[in-house]
């Protein structure tokens, strides 16, 4: 009635699953034709198997908690005080990262882009100030035909001062507090992988972090602890 | 030294953004363990923790998937035994109600008794549910992960799936207190 060999309990769930060879495919597929009421179990647990996809998947395209990627991105930082112990060549590496030689590394055109911004010699083609929050979002989606909106940095002391446009396009937003101390960020188009690092530049902490839609680049006068806590807050609130 | 130096952080900065990427599917394995996307995510954060500890515990980079799982899974386990200890329970009416109202409103009934026959299941099973089912691991990886033979999981599956579907079929207590499961400590 069904196939020569008997069909084991398993071989219905590994049918189910890709997992048989194709001469017992066919076995199991035959017998599913001829007894209904065995399809109609095999069929249950393959509902059973959505329903499971259904249930739990879409909590991988949930955005992650900062916290993590912050978390991860401090436990990876470069260690600077592993600099002090190599003694004469501590001078060498501190120059390097002064002069933001390690930041340029594997010609890294975002962080080039955004120390250039920062410093202010990046030509502008066009810079706006005294802007109320939603005539810089608009600004910003016009020009780089993305969906981010400038972060209220309030919270830490920063208000946002200008809107800096470059070629590319990108571009940078420009925060301070009370003591006229800067804070950037530098936005345009990833270039398509997703990246997190904070990297100290002389007195200043760079942060860039970039997923697969836009690269963020920021940096300001403060700790890296800082640095982690007001990234991430700017980061979850640029994107729309 | 200072190349070695740099060779390290390099090394760092990969498993980081290798652990990054991993997160997404971590957080959907611990919230199909759980059940509850909070308890999910603060398990998941215990993972990362133990993770970046023991980074050099790492065999391979394209073995981190079921590393994490793997401690993931400690974590998850160390908790049900201290709550087992402690006598707490769960009550399935306090399941996540976040996790059914993603889906569509004629769904919801539907999924919330999926959800709670599936938190009604032993760990074992669930954990091979989740395997197979959402994870779409092969079983030859099951089996590589959970240390046991390929026979041992195609026999544990075709249970886990029964068991789901007789909890489907005669919904029961309200009340399941979640396990470990075997060898629990006292």
């Amino acid at each position: 009635m069904t196939s020569p060999v008997p069909i084991a309990e398993e071989e219905l769930h590994a049918f189910i699953d890709g997992e048989l060879p194709p001469d017992r495919a066919a076995a199991v597929q035959a017998a599913l034709n001829a007894e209904p009421a065995l399809a109609a179990r095999v069929a249950a647990w393959e509902a059973d198997r959505a329903a499971l996809r259904a249930l739990f998947g879409p909590v991988a395209a949930r955005p992650l908690p900062a916290a993590w990627r912050i978390r991860i991105a401090s436990h990876s930082a470069p260690r600077r005080p592993a600099y002090w112990r190599m003694g004469i060549a501590a001078g060498v590496v501190l120059a390097l990262l002064g002069s933001g030689a390690l930041l340029l590394r594997g010609g890294d055109t975002v962080l080039a882009e955004a120390q250039a911004a920062h410093d202010g010699v990046l030509p502008t083609t066009r810079v706006i100030t005294a802007l109320a929050q939603n005539g810089a979002d608009a600004t910003l989606q016009a020009t780089l035909g993305l969906p981010v909106r400038a972060p209220d940095l309030q919270k830490f002391g920063y208000h946002l001062v200008a809107v800096e446009l470059y070629r590319g396009p990108a571009a940078g937003l420009v925060y301070r507090n009370a003591q006229s101390v800067n804070f950037t960020i530098y936005v345009r188009k990833s270039p398509g992988d997703a990246r997190f690092e904070i990297l100290p530049r002389g007195k200043l902490q760079v942060c860039i972090w970039q997923d697969e839609v836009v690269s963020a680049v920021m940096t300001g006068d403060m700790s890296a602890g800082e640095m982690m806590r007001m990234a991430g807050a700017a980061y979850s609130s640029l994107d729309l | 030294m200072a190349s070695a130096e740099r060779t390290g952080a390099r090394r760092r900065s990969i498993f980081a953004k290798d652990l990054i990427g991993h997160l997404p599917a971590l957080r959907r394995y611990a919230t199909g363990l759980t059940g509850r996307s909070a308890e999910a995510d603060d398990l998941v954060q215990d993972c990362i923790e133990r993770a970046l500890r023991r980074q050099d515990g790492l065999q391979a980079r394209e073995k981190m998937g079921a590393w994490l799982r793997s401690i993931l899974h400690n974590v998850f386990v160390d908790e049900l035994r201290r709550r087992r200890v402690k006598g707490i329970s769960v009550d399935v009416r306090d399941l996540e109600d976040d996790l059914v109202l993603s889906a569509p409103p004629e769904d919801r009934a539907g999924m919330q008794d999926v959800l709670r026959a599936t938190m009604a299941l032993s760990l074992e099973h669930r954990q091979i549910l989740l395997l197979v089912g959402v994870e779409g691991l092969s079983y030859r990886e099951v089996a590589e992960e959970l240390g046991v033979p390929l026979g041992t999981v195609m026999s544990r599956l075709a249970r886990a799936r029964e068991k789901l579907r007789e909890k489907l079929e005669s919904p029961g207590a309200d009340i399941v207190v979640l396990r470990p499961a075997k060898g629990g400590a006292a």
